[in-house]
Parts: C-alpha cells; sequence; structure tokens
C-alpha cells in the first residue's frame, strides 16, 4: 500500500492555486493567499480571497481548499468537516483572542468573545477531497492549520500590509485594515 | 400558568419571569431547544411565538401566555418539511448542537420570504451561532428548500 503523503507539498499547492483561478485579473482591493500544511497524518492546502475596501473593512468573499486524508471513507462528511475546520480556522484568526486575567479568562461568554458569523462567511467556498488508497488520516482539524496564513498572506496580496499578530482583530486593535501607502 | 406549546394546552407552576428556555426543557422535558449563551446572542434556543423568531433564553414565560409557541418539536408545513429535506440532502449538521436554533430561524425566513437571496439569507441567519460553521452548508440548504437549486 502506497504510504500516505508520497506526493510534495507542491503539488496541493498547485491543486490548490488551479482552484481559486490563481493568477487571474482581481478586482480592486481584493488578494489571494495561499497555504499549506500536514496536521494529523494529512495535506491541506487553502486559498483564500480577501476584498478589503476604501475604508480597511474586510470581507473574504471565497475559499478555496484541497485535502489528501489518504483512504477517505465518507467524502461527504470529509468535505462538510473540512468546510467547517477551514472556517473555524478563519474565525479565529479574524476574531479568536483569549486572554486572562487574575486567573480568570476576560471572555467568558459570545457578548466579549467574537465569532464568524454567516453574514461574514464567505459566499463562494470549494473544497476537494484527494483520491488515494494510502491510511486514513484525520479529516476533522487539518482543514484548521493553514487557514489563518492564507488570510494572512490574502491580506498582504491585496493592502501590502503584513498580519503579524493573531487575531487580526483583537480588542485592542483597530477593526479596519491598514493599506501601505500607494495602495 | 396556562401555556400553548406546539398547539398543545399546558400548564405549568412557575414564576412568570423564568424564562421560557428553562419551562421548556426543565419543567416539559422538551430538550430540543439549546441552551448556548444564555444572552441573546447565539441563537441556540430560538423557538416562534405567534410564528416570529424569539430567543427563548431571554423571554419571561409570563410574556408568552396566551400566545402560539413552536418548537422544533412541533414545528410543522411545508416550509418546515423543506427545510429537513434539504437538511439532511446537504449533510449540513456536524454537532448539531445550534441546528435546532438555526432551524426555527431557517423556516421563519421562508415563510416570509419564499425565495430569499445570499444578503436576505445571511442577514435573517446572522444571530445563529455556528461553531463547527457549518454556514456554506445552511446558505445552500435554505436555497434548496426554497426550490432555488444552484
Amino acid at each position: 500500500m502506497k504510504q500516505i503523503g508520497l506526493l510534495p507539498l507542491e503539488t496541493y499547492v498547485r491543486t490548490a492555486a488551479e482552484m481559486a483561478q490563481w493568477g487571474r485579473e482581481l478586482p480592486k482591493g481584493h488578494g489571494l493567499g495561499i497555504a499549506v500544511h500536514r496536521s494529523f497524518v494529512t495535506y491541506v492546502a487553502t486559498v483564500v480571497e480577501v476584498a478589503v475596501d476604501g475604508e480597511g473593512r474586510l470581507t473574504i468573499p471565497g475559499v478555496w481548499s484541497v485535502m489528501d486524508a489518504g483512504t477517505v471513507v465518507n467524502p461527504r462528511h470529509a468535505e462538510a468537516q473540512l468546510e467547517g475546520g477551514t472556517l473555524f480556522g478563519l474565525s479565529n484568526a479574524l476574531f479568536g483572542e483569549i486572554t486572562a486575567k487574575r486567573g480568570e479568562v476576560v471572555q467568558a461568554n459570545f457578548p466579549a468573545w467574537r465569532v464568524m458569523r454567516m453574514n461574514e462567511s464567505p459566499r463562494k467556498m470549494e473544497v476537494r477531497i484527494v483520491e488515494s488508497d494510502a491510511p486514513p488520516g484525520g479529516v476533522g482539524e487539518p482543514g484548521t492549520p493553514p487557514a489563518a496564513p492564507a488570510l494572512a498572506n490574502a491580506i498582504f496580496a491585496a493592502t501590502g500590509t503584513r498580519v503579524r499578530r493573531l487575531p487580526i482583530f483583537a480588542a485592542d486593535r483597530s477593526d479596519r485594515i491598514a493599506k501601505e501607502v500607494g495602495r | 400558568m396556562k401555556l400553548s406549546i406546539n398547539g398543545q394546552a399546558r400548564e405549568v407552576d412557575v414564576d412568570e419571569d423564568t424564562p421560557l428556555l428553562w419551562v421548556l426543557r426543565d419543567h416539559l422535558g422538551m430538550t430540543g431547544t439549546k441552551y448556548g449563551c444564555g444572552v441573546a446572542q447565539c441563537g441556540a434556543c430560538t423557538v416562534h411565538v405567534d410564528g416570529v423568531p424569539r430567543r427563548a433564553c431571554v423571554t419571561p414565560v409570563g410574556s408568552v401566555a396566551e400566545r402560539d409557541v413552536v418548537t422544533i418539536e412541533g414545528l410543522a408545513g411545508a416550509e418546515a418539511d423543506a427545510v429537513r429535506t434539504a437538511w439532511e440532502a446537504i449533510d449540513v449538521p456536524q454537532c448539531g448542537y445550534c441546528q435546532a436554533g438555526q432551524i426555527m430561524t431557517a423556516v421563519a425566513l421562508l415563510k416570509e420570504v419564499a425565495k430569499p437571496n445570499d444578503d436576505q439569507i445571511d442577514q435573517a441567519m446572522a444571530g445563529n451561532i455556528c461553531r463547527c460553521a457549518t454556514y456554506v452548508r445552511i446558505r445552500r440548504a435554505i436555497h434548496s428548500a426554497a426550490g432555488d437549486d444552484s
């Protein structure tokens, strides 16, 4: 039996890029970012498209993701898990701040702990499961790790601003994305 | 206190300011309506009061006496059937905890707007959090339930 993960990372990066039509002409203020990661013996590559308007407001119009989890028993559920894991990662990268004060978590409930909602989720989301007879890897969490770097890279592509701290919209920071001069 | 739950007359011995959620869950044993945040931020406890979605966790039971309360257990009609069918066909739920609330809100939307567009869906559903992030499938399932397969 073929071992999982013999394909180089490049294959997954190329597949995700193709799915997102990497290199296409983007509307003004839009940017694409890509990332790939291996976790739970599974590879996931993700492309995120962001749009940053003139006031620095961020939206995520599209997400494309490919997963090689070896043998997949239930492809429909694997697709759903990849979608959910990816959006969970984007939600945490955007808002998921947890801090402690005097031994107690400050964000005790949703009023103080923002999570992605329906109106903030991408209108376009495409996922693909690689066909493989290799031993199975995980499908629940591997969507999560590449989401944040793909998002941060997309913000750089759109604005020239590098994200250096997560979450992007922490409570003590602006809810707008700064743009580099001239972008 | 006399209540109408899912078309049935029920009588409960509770204070008027008891949240409807706890009357449903603890006094009537109807656990389909979920406790999420307790402060009307997540939508897991959504029920219909006279056909309108309400957060049961912040609704004093005294305010719904002599009004029609419908929970996920009693949700019926063409829109509810279409939503259940679409939810199954599209495999929407993951952990499932928020889904009773999602379905209550979705059915109320479809009763109001027969063929909602993405903006109308997003606006109606923004109050229902899903930590599994099934949002993309919920949106697709609402379109499907509206007969708007794309």
